[in-house]
Formats: C-alpha cells, structure tokens, sequence
C-alpha cells in the first residue's frame, strides 16, 4: 500500500488567510482593520442604544427646527417669565427668565452647539493629522516641531488661551469655532503622532516603499486608514469635551452673544434666579449632560471594541 | 547545599496516590456559549513518580492541573473528585485548598518572560512564599533563596536577588522560576510546558535540572507538553489528552512499542525523522479536536448527527475504519501491526468537516509518509483541500 | 544619580524654549484683541488724547518686539512689572494667587485619590459583577458633566439645602485655618468630582489589565492571600497611567479652575486670568503664564522619575 512520494508538493498555505494580490501597488488588507466582536452586557448596550437614539433626535431638532410647527422663535416672549412646562409646543419645558420658550432656545441652542462641536473637531482634526503625521513620519526635526507645538498648545491652560482668542478673533460662531478647535488640536497632534510612529515601521509600510510608494501615497493610503479605529474614539469624546467648553465660555459671558441661545448662557442665566425658580436651570443642564454623556458612551464603546489586548484566563 | 526532602505525607495514606482525579468535568460560560474543557478526565500520580501529560493546544492539559489547583475563573463548574494525599479538594473552601496546594505543590508556568513581576526584584518574590506559608524571617528567606538560586544554577546569586526579571535571560528566568517553586519544599512539582517558550538549547538543561531536582527531594512531578520528545525518557507514565478526555495511558517505556493507540501514533509519525528524506510530507492528523461547545457526549448519539463522523485512521485510504468511543472494531481492514487491541479503551478522537469527508470519500490523491518502523497512514484530507483551491 | 540629574536638565532645557514661544505667542495675542490698557482703564468716556496718555506712560506705544524684550530682560531679573489693575508688582500678586489655586489643587487631588484608589481596588477584584458596572456607569455620568454644572449643583446641595458652607468668598489660611477650610472645601470638591472620576477609571482599567498578567497566576498558585496580590503584586506596575494623569491633572488645575473660582468667588489663579484678559493686563497676564510653563514642566520632570521609580525597566533618558 505505499504510494509514491511526490517531491515539491508545492506551495502551503493552509491556514494563512490574508492573501497578497498585488494591485498597482499595495496589499489588499482591508482599509479599516476589522473589530474585535464584542457582546457588550445588557446595561451598556442599553446606553449605547439610548446615547445612538439621543444624538439622533437632537441632530435632526437641530436641523429641521424651523419646519417644527408650532415651535416658537428662540427670541420671542411667549407667556410670563419662569413658567412650569404646559402642554404646548412652545411652553412644554416651560420659559426662561425672561418669557421665551425653553423647548425652543434648548433647539437652537443645540444648533449652536453640534454645530461647533463638529467645525472645532474637524479643524482640531486637520491640524492634528498634518502636524502629527508629518512629525511622526519623518521624525527628527520635524518630530522635535511636533512636539514643540503639542506642548505649547498644553502648557497653556486652555480657557486662558480660548478666552484670548476668542477676544482676538470676536465672539461669533466662527471665532469660538476656531479658537476651540486649536485648543483641541493638541490632542489630536500626540495620539496621531504615537499611532504614526507605531505604524511607520510596520512591514506593510516596508512593503509599500518597495514597491515604489511615495510618501505622501503611504501617508494617505497606509497610514491613515490605521489610524481611523484610534481616532474613531477619541473623536466622540473630543466632541463631548467641545461642547463642555463651548458651554464653560457662554458662562463666563464669552460666548455667542444673546439673544442667541446657547446651553451654557441659559445655564448661566438660570444659575441667577436657581433659587426660586430651580426648572428653569434644569432643562439646559439635563439636556447638555444627557448629550455629552451619550457621546461619551459612544466614544467608549469605541474604545473597547478597537482594543486589541485579550483577555487571558 | 542542602537537600530538602518532600515534607511527610499524612499517615493513613501513605500507599496511596498523592495526587487522584476522578471523571473530573470543567465547564466554563462563554460569550459564544459553554464550553466543555474536561469532559470526564481520571487519573492518578503516584509519590516519587513523574507523569507525563501529552496534548496538542486545546486538549486541556494545562485546564485540568489548573483545575486541580483551584485556578479556574470563578465562575467554573468543576464536577467529579480530586484528592491531594487523601483529602477532597473540592470539599474544602477555595482560599484553604489554595493554601495549602500553594505550600506543598511548586508549579513553573510556560511563559519565564511574564511569570515574574516586572517591577519587584527576584529576592522579594522569591521570599513571599516562604515568608507566607512558613513565616520565615526576611533573613532566613533571604538564605534559602540564595542557597536555591546557587542549585539551580545562578551564578553570584546573592548579588542576584536584587536584581529585576528583565536582568536575566529567558532560560535563567525559568531557573529562578524553578527554584521559586521550590522554596516551600513542596511535595509535588508541575512543570507546565516550561520549555516550550525556551530554545531548544536550553531545553535540555531546564529538563535536566528538573530531573535532577525531583530525584535529590523525592518529589512527584508533573511534565506537560505537546511535545512528545520532552517526555519520552523522563517520566515514568504518560497520559495522552485529546479534546477534553485522557485518550491513551500508558507506560513510557511501553509508549514507543505496540499496541500503540492510533492517536498517539499519528504524534510520533509527525516528529521528524533525520532518516527522512528532504520535502517529506509528514503526516498530519485528519480533521479538528472535538469543538468545546458541542463535543459529542453521547457515542450513540454521534451517527445521528448529520456532516459527523469520526475521523478516520487506517493504512486503507479507500476503505476508511471509523473508531468509536469505547470499542475498536475487529475488521480486517486495520493492518496487523497497527492492531490496536480490540476492546481496548479508545476516546472519541476527532470530526471531519464536510470538504474532508467528501475528500475521504472520493479517495483522491494522496500523500504518505514512508519510514522503516511504520506503517503508512491516511494523510489527512487538508492536501485535498490545498489541490482543490 | 548622573544620569538622573541629566535628564532632569534636559527637560527643564526643553522647557525654555516653549516658554519663550508661550509668552512671545501670548504677547503677540493680546496685541491682536481689540482696546488697549488705556481704553481699559479710562473707559469708554475718554477722549483718545487721554488715552494716548495713559498708553505712553505703560510704555504701550512702543513697537511690539521692543515692548516684549523689554518684559522677557526684567522677568529674567526677577522683575514682572507692575499689574496694570492695581500697581502691585506682579509677582506678589502671583505668588498670593497661586497659592490659592494650588491649596483647592492639592486638596482636590488628594479628596479625589483617597476615594478612587479604594473603588478601584474593589471594582477590579470584582470586575463584571454589580458594583463595578455600577460604578462605572456613574463614573462614566460624572465624567459628562460639566464643571459649571458641577458648581451649581454642589452649590444647591451644600449651600442652599443643607447651608453647612458658605456660598462665596474665602479666607487664607494665615488668618484662620478653620475658617479657611471651610471656604475652600466646597471649591475643592467642585473640582474633585471630575478628577475622581478620571483616576477611578484609569486605574481600574489598568488594575483589571495587571489582573490578567501571567505573574499574577503565578502569585496565586504559590497559594498567597488575594489582599498581599493585590497590593504588592497588582498595585504597582497599575499606576503608570495613573502618574500621568495626576500630572495631567495638576498642571490643568494649577492653570486656573477658572469656572470654580468665578463662581465661589475664590481669589485665584484663574479667577485673576480671567481679569487680566478682559483688561488685557499684558504683565499679569505674560506672569500667569509663565508660572503656568514652568509648573508645567516641572510637573512633568516629577511624572517621568516616578515612572523610572514605579517601573524599573524604563530608564530616564
């Protein structure tokens, strides 16, 4: 029953999943490196759930607030100041101190913060990426300039700067737009550069180069979709610590400018007359922690889900 | 150097096992459903004998001393007996059973480069044993560490103790790993894959060392690996684990002659021979270990489950012979001198999946390994699987 | 004992080049921001030949550069200058305000370690059953809310319901040391929640990661008690992050918990920063900040030698 030996059986691959088809130039991983598979225990996905439907709900208040019928302007004097909710549109979270709606001035308000939450974490984002990916890229000198810029940007305490800023620039929606997201751009510089750093020597970057890759295309096609699942959990918290800060500023009286609503001016309003009159506070203060919370819990999840360290028994 | 004998096993077993597992079950709660690790294990270590235990990753070797040791997760079902020197394990609390098998069992883990505290230095952790289960004063743990670190082979070993782990090399580490394990002068000792991260160099000398230890203190000790190689011509016995389940035992010096179980055999085929020629295809064993969320339990119940079946070992590739648990079948198609002795006791050794059967069915080409002592076997069917792609 | 002493000059080195950068960037802001001193203080009655007046006498009409190398020779002397608000020189009124700061700073670190540590602990040894889900969700709930939130509320519960602490104000220690901890608890646990949070869920994170690490099992088959593991084996390799965050944290208080001093109208560090922008008080300003450089680095020389102290495969470079 013997069989003839066959010599050079030929290539095994058994058990090697990625395969290497060379395109133009590059592997074919994919883009964005798969999730860990998580079952997240009942209470967390709960808060997920909750934190995906809220960000819903208030982006599309947000958006559509002029369409909402009935829904009054956030400057008009609907009834007497510090009313208790009543059952209409405009009155359903009762009115501020000084008579206008509080469902309404919440809505806007909301416009106001997403809208910088989301132009401050991209720009933040941008100079992020360049600085970080340049600086962790090439290193050397261009590291050492990273790094100046990364601790500057944090050595300063941070509503020093923003209030200069936004002193400097005006107290528009543009002005605060910008000052918070060079703030923010400091920690976008470090976790960019750490994660550039850990990824410039990998082999599929080796790879890349011999097979005649310039710079810039590793940046962008290697590079950079590595970066996305680190980067894809800070961002949602980044965003949450945004309208913190946008909040912390309309308090100390730097924000946008009344009559325009914004959480932290109605919450700073509401701070005054708390004693007599605590609802008035309440809604700015549930709505804002309710949101910042819900980005949180998304940023978390994120978190956990690109966390490749496994658990041993 | 002093030697240090096994401390006194109690009196009224002093015949017995020091060591006996009986139809020991572990099942852990997963994510993707409960997992059956031992599914029925027994058996015994004798005083002043070493055992073997043999697997491939997955059988549960390192599970079931874990589990004798009372290091499972805290959510573990752990069914059937153990005894340490006549007492029930399981009948005591956690906390004592741990107590005392921390002070009379020593255990060397696989992996020197992470069984040590980075950030404390080797002369603290070498001592916190001692000092717990015998209170020994810091001066006397100090000498009893340096007197160990010098017999197992650590030069200027005084000086050592304040070392940190990551001052000494991996195969140095495993000997103060060794002699951490000693500090207590336990009865038993456990090496659990300790050479496997080791290069093969330093094996032997980690291997000697054990053997040496063991002899001077008249200690039981326990050698694990999948590699049949560390085993054979150091243990008295050796147990085979596949799946969950002890699938062969026997004696080492009977482990290399016939009757030899076909499982065991397929391990022995895949060792390289230097007798080979270059490129030979060595034998894999067809199929996948039993998966632990649904191993088959019952043998009955096996040919009722569709896409099942047993994976097949014979010298007959077109006429393949199913083994069953608990019975070997007397067919001639089995060659004489892979006879396994019928009735013998055999464990459920594996499942095919459906490309291998249909693979297994068609017969197709196939490659076998030839050497003077054995006969050829089925290869299995993943070199079908590689052809089809 | 060289090689420490070295990289300790290294990074205070490091440190004067982002001092200069800081203060010439800070300089160069103020002077971007509409108004001058004279404005500021003169008001909007003046006329602008008042105004030129006053600008001329804080030598503000110098060029810009001139007006920097001016303030950068004397603070090198020493000399701050004088705030522009009350005449003081600027360094006492540093040194008075940052003592403040630092008092809620170091009272609020040490109330937010003294009960994160302990949760922790707990929490780790108990990873996924109740109390660690639990905690973590409320942590995860501090951690949303805001510091003007935080006030409001702390203020509400402490001084509206129970009136056990006054709403407002503050006392130095040097006057009544009592006294002094009364004004200042009510800031300083405003500024603790926060930080408690953080601590908790970063050394619980790292303690259920340490948990996991193979000497760990090793610790326990020698058969030792789970309190000696956990404290001598699990506790130290988990504080790595913890250290860092600490100093995170210290440099970010000590630059002005702004919002807290604002509203519990404590005279500090940040308080005063607020004022000195809005009146663009060039010197106190240029002073706050270089305290706020310097303790900066300093903070983060202390974090990296209490790396190399925790963990003794990192060297100080």
């Amino acid at each position: 029953m013997t069989s003839q030996l066959k010599q050079d059986p030929g290539p095994r691959t058994q058990g090697f999943n990625a395969v290497i088809r060379p395109k133009r130039w590059g592997t074919s991983l994919p883009l964005v490196p798969r999730l860990k598979p998580r079952r997240p225990r009942k209470a967390n996905r709960g808060a997920l759930w909750f934190a995906v439907a809220w960000l819903t709900v208030l982006v599309l208040a947000a958006v559509f607030a002029d369409v909402i019928p009935g829904l009054p302007a956030y400057d008009e004097k609907i009834g007497a100041f510090a009313q208790p909710p009543e059952l209409s549109i405009g009155g359903l979270l009762g009115t501020d101190g000084i008579g206008r709606s509080n469902l309404s001035r919440i809505i806007y308000g909301a416009r106001i913060s997403l809208t910088i939450a989301v132009v401050s974490t991209l720009i933040g984002l941008v100079i992020g990426l360049v600085v970080g990916m340049i600086g962790g890229y090439y290193r050397g000198a261009w590291e050492a300039t990273a790094n100046v810029i990364a601790n500057t940007l944090s050595a300063l305490p941070p509503l020093l700067l923003l209030l200069a800023l936004v002193s400097a620039i005006g107290a528009s929606l543009f002005g605060i737009t910008i000052a918070l997201g060079v703030v923010i751009a400091d920690l976008y510089i470090r976790v960019t550069k750490g994660a550039v750093i850990g990824n410039t020597n990998r082999e599929y970057v080796l790879a890349a180069r011999a097979l005649g890759a310039g710079d810039f295309r590793i940046m962008t096609r290697e590079i950079l979709p590595n970066l996305v699942p680190v980067l894809g959990s800070i961002i949602p918290m980044a965003m949450a610590i945004m309208i913190v800060v946008e909040g912390s500023l309309s308090f100390l009286g730097y924000g946008i400018p009344a009559p325009t609503p914004s959480w932290g001016g109605m919450i700073a309003a509401g701070a005054d007359i708390m004693r007599q009159f605590p609802l008035v506070i309440l809604w700015p203060v549930v709505t804002l922690f309710l949101t910042v919370f819900s980005f949180n819990t998304i940023g978390d999840h994120l978190a956990s889900r690109t966390d490749v360290r496994e658990a041993k028994l | 150097m002093t030697t240090q004998t096994a401390s006194v096993p109690s009196q009224d077993t002093m015949t017995g096992p020091l060591v006996s597992v009986e139809d020991l079950t572990l099942e852990l709660d997963t994510p993707h459903g409960t997992a059956h690790i031992l599914r029925g294990v027994s058996m015994a270590v004798e005083r002043g004998q070493t055992l073997g235990i043999v697997g491939e990753s997955g059988s549960g070797k390192s599970m079931l001393l874990r589990t004798v040791l009372g290091l499972t997760p805290g959510d573990a079902r752990i069914g059937g007996t153990m005894r340490f020197d006549g007492q029930d394990l399981s009948a005591m609390h956690p906390e004592a059973r741990r107590t005392m098998l921390g002070r009379r069992v020593g255990v060397v883990f696989q992996n020197p480069m992470t069984s040590l505290n980075p950030v404390r230095t080797i002369g603290t952790q070498m001592a916190e044993a001692v000092r717990f289960h015998q209170k020994m004063s810091k001066q006397q743990a100090r000498e009893l560490a340096v007197d160990l670190l010098d017999q197992v082979g650590i030069v200027k070993p005084r000086q050592r103790l304040r070392d940190y782990p990551h001052q000494f090399s991996g195969g140095m580490r495993q000997r103060v790993m060794i002699a951490m394990a000693l500090t207590c002068s336990p009865d038993l000792l456990i090496a659990d894959e300790a050479t496997t991260a080791l290069d093969v160099t330093i094996q032997k000398g980690i291997l000697d060392l054990l053997q040496r230890v063991q002899e001077e203190r008249h200690m039981s000790m326990i050698l694990v690996s999948h590699d049949l190689s560390v085993v054979a011509g150091r243990t008295d016995d050796v147990i085979v684990m596949y799946g969950g389940r002890i699938v062969d035992r026997r004696a080492t010096a009977e482990l290399f002659s016939p009757p030899i179980h076909p499982y065991t055999r397929a391990l022995m085929l895949a060792i390289p021979r230097l007798d080979m020629d270059a490129h030979t295809r060595l034998p894999a064993l067809g199929g996948n270990p039993p998966s632990v969320f649904d191993p088959v339990l019952d043998a009955d119940a096996a040919d009722e489950r569709d896409g099942r079946r047993w994976s097949t070992i014979s010298a007959d590739a077109a006429d393949p012979v199913e083994f069953r648990d608990g019975v070997v079948p007397t067919d001639d198609t089995v060659e004489p001198l892979n006879e396994v002795v019928p009735g013998s006791e055999i464990g459920a050794v594996g499942t095919l999946s459906a490309e291998q059967q249909a693979g297994v069915a068609e017969g197709g080409d196939r490659e076998v390994a030839s050497g003077t002592l054995f006969e050829e076997i089925a290869l299995g069917a993943d070199a079908d699987e590689e052809e089809r792609r | 004992m060289k090689a420490t002493l070295r990289a300790i000059g290294t990074r205070l080195l490091y440190g004067i080049p982002v001092l200069l950068i800081v203060t010439l960037g800070a300089a160069a802001l103020m002077d971007l921001m509409p108004g001058s001193p004279g404005q500021a203080i003169l008001g909007d009655a003046a006329t602008a030949e008042q105004v030129a007046a006053i600008n001329a006498q804080l030598g503000y009409d110098q060029p810009f550069l001139q007006r920097y190398l001016d303030w950068a020779g004397s603070a090198l002397r020493g000399d701050f200058g004088q705030t522009l608000f009350s005449r003081e020189p600027v360094a006492e009124v540093l040194l008075r305000r940052l003592a403040v700061t630092a008092q809620l700073a170091l009272m609020a670190l040490v109330m937010a370690l003294a009960v994160a540590v302990p949760l922790a602990l707990i929490a780790a040894l108990r990873a996924g059953k109740l109390l660690d889900r639990v905690l973590g969700f409320v942590t995860s709930a501090l951690l949303s809310i805001p510091s003007f939130v935080t006030v409001v509320l702390v203020s509400l519960i402490f001084v509206v319901w129970l009136g056990a602490f006054p709403a407002t104000g503050w006392v130095p220690p040097s006057d009544s040391l009592a006294d002094n901890l009364r004004y200042a608890f009510l800031p300083a646990l405003s500024l603790s929640i926060y930080e408690c949070a953080f601590f908790y869920r970063v050394i619980r994170s790292d303690l259920t990661g340490t948990l996991r690490e193979d000497f760990i099992l090793v610790a326990r088959a020698k058969g030792l008690p789970r309190t000696h593991i956990i404290t001598r084996h699990a506790l130290r390799p988990s504080i790595t992050s913890l250290v860092t965050v600490m100093g995170l944290s210290l440099g970010r208080l000590l630059g002005g918990a702004v919002i807290v001093e604002f509203f519990f109208a404590v005279p500090g560090l940040g308080a005063e920063a607020v004022n000195a922008v809005s009146i663009k008080d060039m010197p106190m300003i240029q002073g706050i900040v270089t305290v706020c450089v310097v303790a900066y680095v300093l903070i983060f020389i202390v974090v990296d030698l209490a790396y190399a102290w925790i963990d003794p495969r990192v060297s100080v470079r």
